[in-house]
């Protein structure tokens, strides 16, 4: 396949790409927002990975840095800038997630999601955040910004 | 419009959208401070009231009831303890041993025989039948064997527990043990240990 028959079928592909990398990481984030701090407290302390100073600060912010990016993504706002955020995140979903398998931590819901949410193993956890990885990866260099909020803005 | 009043917008858009559905979504599990008598410690006008959901199955509950009795013994004109059960649905005898609690109190013993309980967790947790034990153990406090009997067995006990279990459910109650000091949640024994005082003092200062 050419260079660029394959940028040509990124810039059909990216949107859905885009867009469920950004609703994935919009949704954990707002059903994590909407419960209270502490039982996302509960669920970072259970990975045995954060120092405790830090749990209580990370239980009130990564919810909304997953909400804002994952809605600015969805969108297409900022769309390279995001895709890389949301790519950081998975990337560190993937990191304690990676190491919480590797260390056989007793953990039956990743926690991902909230108490609501959907209940997934650690390692089913772990291949979803590693396909989005690659989803917003392959975002960043989809050059052609189609159903944007950004082509909108350019235009 | 020109682009970048357009980002500006779209942006402020995006985040309001953010900010709107989270406070129109929030939703804390709230709290009842009603239970009987035998399931309460400390005095009944007390500032601050932990309410407690826990299940005698749970290693964690047990863990948490040495820093819940230090609370209660560093403050004891002014906190409460309400408890309540939230038995678990992966813990095989967590409803029965909390039939069994409840038979207790109504001999007006239920904190001995919780004690007993989570002190001897690993002895009944794993056992096909943890009836003949929670027996041996009701005579080991001092209860009236034969009531006590009668009662674990009583339907009506039963459905006090179940509507428990039904309370914490509806209250999304996210794990065992969860503690409420006045309004504010603590999930697990080591939350309560690193927070459960300050937020006593906080209450008391108010």
């Amino acid at each position: 396949m050419t260079g660029r028959r394959a940028s040509f079928l990124l810039g059909f592909a990216a949107p859905f790409f885009r867009v469920t990398a950004g609703a994935v990481l919009a949704l954990s984030g707002y059903l994590k927002a909407v419960r209270h701090p502490a039982e996302f407290e509960a669920t970072l302390a259970s990975y045995w990975f954060f120092p405790g100073v830090l749990l209580a600060p990370l239980a009130r912010i990564v919810p909304w840095l997953e909400l804002v990016v994952g809605l600015f993504l969805a969108a297409g706002y900022f769309t390279r800038a995001t895709a890389l955020a949301g790519a950081a995140l998975y990337m560190g979903f993937v990191g304690v997630l990676g190491q919480a398998i590797l260390r056989k931590l007793p953990l039956k819901d990743c926690g991902c999601f909230g108490q609501a949410g959907p209940h997934l193993q650690p390692i089913q956890a772990l291949s979803l955040d590693v396909v989005m990885v690659v989803f917003c990866l392959l975002v960043f260099f989809d050059r052609e910004k189609n159903l944007s909020a950004d082509r909108w803005i350019e235009k | 419009m020109d682009k970048t009043k357009k980002r500006v917008w779209v942006g402020l858009g995006l985040l309001a959208v953010a900010v709107v559905s989270v406070a129109v979504g929030q939703r804390s599990p709230g709290f009842s401070g009603e239970a009987p008598a035998y399931r309460q410690k400390g005095p009944s006008r007390a500032r601050v009231t932990i309410t407690e959901y826990s299940d005698f199955q749970c290693p964690k509950c047990g863990q948490a009831v040495p820093i819940v009795n230090k609370l209660l013994t560093t403050y004891p004109n002014d906190v409460r303890l309400v408890f309540h059960h939230a038995p678990l649905k992966q813990h095989k005898w967590a409803v029965l041993a909390a039939q069994a609690a409840e038979s207790a109190g109504l001999q007006d013993k239920f904190w001995e025989y919780a004690d007993h309980l989570f002190s001897k967790q690993t002895e009944w947790s794993p056992v096909l039948d943890p009836k003949p034990l929670f027996i041996t153990y009701a005579k080991e406090i001092g209860l009236d064997v034969d009531l006590f009997t009668k009662d674990l067995e009583s339907p009506l006990v039963a459905e006090k527990v179940r509507k428990e279990k039904e309370q914490a459910d509806a209250l999304e109650i996210p794990a065992t043990p969860t503690f409420f000091i006045n309004d504010r949640m603590l999930v697990g024994d080591t939350q309560l240990a690193g927070n459960g005082a300050r937020y006593i003092e906080q209450d008391l200062a108010q």
